[in-house]
């Protein structure tokens, strides 16, 4: 019985876990497109060629959760090692989504480019449990100028 | 500074592997490396039991029997006194047995680490002579005699150590011992029980009638009332014994030259409707 529920567990998470995943991409892939020209950047040096008359912190952040299928792949890669696709492709997406959530905001505000850009990633839930990676939140903070 | 734009090159940081592949890939292996470590300690477990010394194995059998497995099975004395005999002319005289009826609608009888011979109350119920009970006395202490109820119950062990590897909760070591019922002992170890059981039968009684007359009980209990076999219903002793012929044929092969044809010992099993009233026993057919 417990097979089975387990089995179920693993199937369902894979096909809605595919999907949603599917649709993320394609959602941040659009987004970026549209976001290009804005100016991201980790360095602190500005575009001389542009006059600043004002900065602001601008921030995205966003937690993100594997399936179960990925969860239990991941716990197989545990044991024989090797790199961790699963959790690969988890950490792209929060990535990503908190740099785009990022530019939505300084995008709103006016901004022609964000410098000093730094994102960092937290995991959530009980760290020292076997659950312990299942979530993770990613937030990306910069400054916004204009 | 010139600043290019540019989309994400998604070839850096997203994997190229199929997660499904590495998934069945993975758990094959896993499959596999476990099935492998289960047989290589089973087999292990076989050479350990066979090679212990006798004082060993009797403080391990001691520690073993300090924990009843079946508390619910009840005494018979009649039969415990038939059982002290057959152990007597046994190869290992000093083997301390107990004789428990359980209660319960299934043709069996197990014998479990703590030292019980555990009669079944169908099987006794379908038993006709004190020869037939012999038979299948003899065999169980056939299992102890080759130690297998000890094989069983390290396998048994050995799943529970790996269910606690794999962080499955809730698994005690005594859980699958007590369920030593559905023990699956080999062919071959169950034929070597079934010459030991005839062996003792003869040793008492001079002759080994009564033994065919069992195992022909054995196959119309394997049939409904047309004659036709329930493949899988009746799993206890046939899932891993040989079919009732092949037994019956293999022991007449085997005792062709000595035995003789002597006459059964009436056997009264009138205290078993003590034991399990009739009504509740019709009450759970």
């Amino acid at each position: 019985m417990d097979l089975i529920i387990f089995m179920i567990l693993v199937g369902v998470g894979f096909a809605t876990g595919t999907i949603i995943e599917r649709k993320h991409f394609q959602s941040i892939r659009l987004r970026e497109r549209r976001h290009l020209n804005l100016v991201t950047t980790s360095t602190k040096i500005t575009d001389p060629e542009k006059n600043i008359s004002d900065a602001i912190l601008v921030s995205g952040s966003v937690v993100v959760s594997v399936d179960y299928f990925k969860r239990v792949l991941a716990a197989l890669i545990n044991i024989t090692g090797g790199r961790v696709a699963p959790y690969e492709t988890l950490l792209d997406r929060g990535r990503r989504e908190a740099i785009l959530r990022m530019k939505e905001s300084a995008h709103a505000w006016g901004a022609h480019s964000i410098v000093n850009m730094r994102v960092q990633t937290s995991t959530i839930g009980n760290q020292n449990g076997k659950n312990s990676l299942g979530m993770v939140e990613v937030i990306a903070y910069g400054t916004a100028v204009k | 500074m010139k600043n290019t734009i540019k989309e994400v090159d998604e070839s850096v940081n997203l994997p190229k592997v199929s997660l499904l592949g590495q998934f069945f890939t993975l758990m094959i292996g896993l499959l596999v490396v476990i099935g492998a470590v289960y047989f290589a300690l089973g087999w292990a477990v076989n050479v350990v039991v066979d090679h212990l010394s006798h004082e060993t194995y009797a403080k391990l059998q001691q520690r073993v029997s300090q924990h009843e497995f079946l508390p619910v099975a009840k005494k018979m004395q009649q039969l415990q006194d038939l059982l002290d005999e057959l152990v007597a002319l046994s190869p290992n005289p000093d083997l301390k047995l107990k004789f428990r009826v359980l209660c319960e609608p299934q043709f069996n009888a197990v014998a479990l680490p703590d030292g019980s011979v555990v009669f079944f109350e169908k099987l006794l119920r379908s038993i006709h002579s004190e020869n037939e009970l012999a038979m299948v006395m003899g065999h169980e202490i056939g299992h102890y005699i080759s130690r297998d109820h000890m094989k069983v119950m390290g396998r048994g062990i050995l799943l529970v150590l790996f269910s606690m590897l794999f962080q499955m909760e809730d698994v005690d070591w005594v859980g699958p011992s007590t369920s030593m019922y559905h023990a699956k002992y080999s062919q071959h170890q169950e034929t070597l029980a079934d010459e030991m059981g005839a062996n003792l039968v003869h040793k008492k009684y001079g002759h080994i009638s009564g033994i065919e007359s069992f195992f022909r009980t054995m196959e119309t209990i394997d049939m409904d009332e047309h004659g036709h076999k329930h493949p899988g219903k009746f799993v206890s002793w046939f899932s891993t014994h040989p079919h009732p012929q092949d037994r019956w044929k293999h022991l007449k092969q085997q005792w062709k030259k000595t035995e003789g044809e002597g006459k059964e010992t009436f056997l009264d099993l009138s205290e078993i409707d003590l034991l399990c009233p009739p009504k509740a026993s019709s009450q759970a057919h």
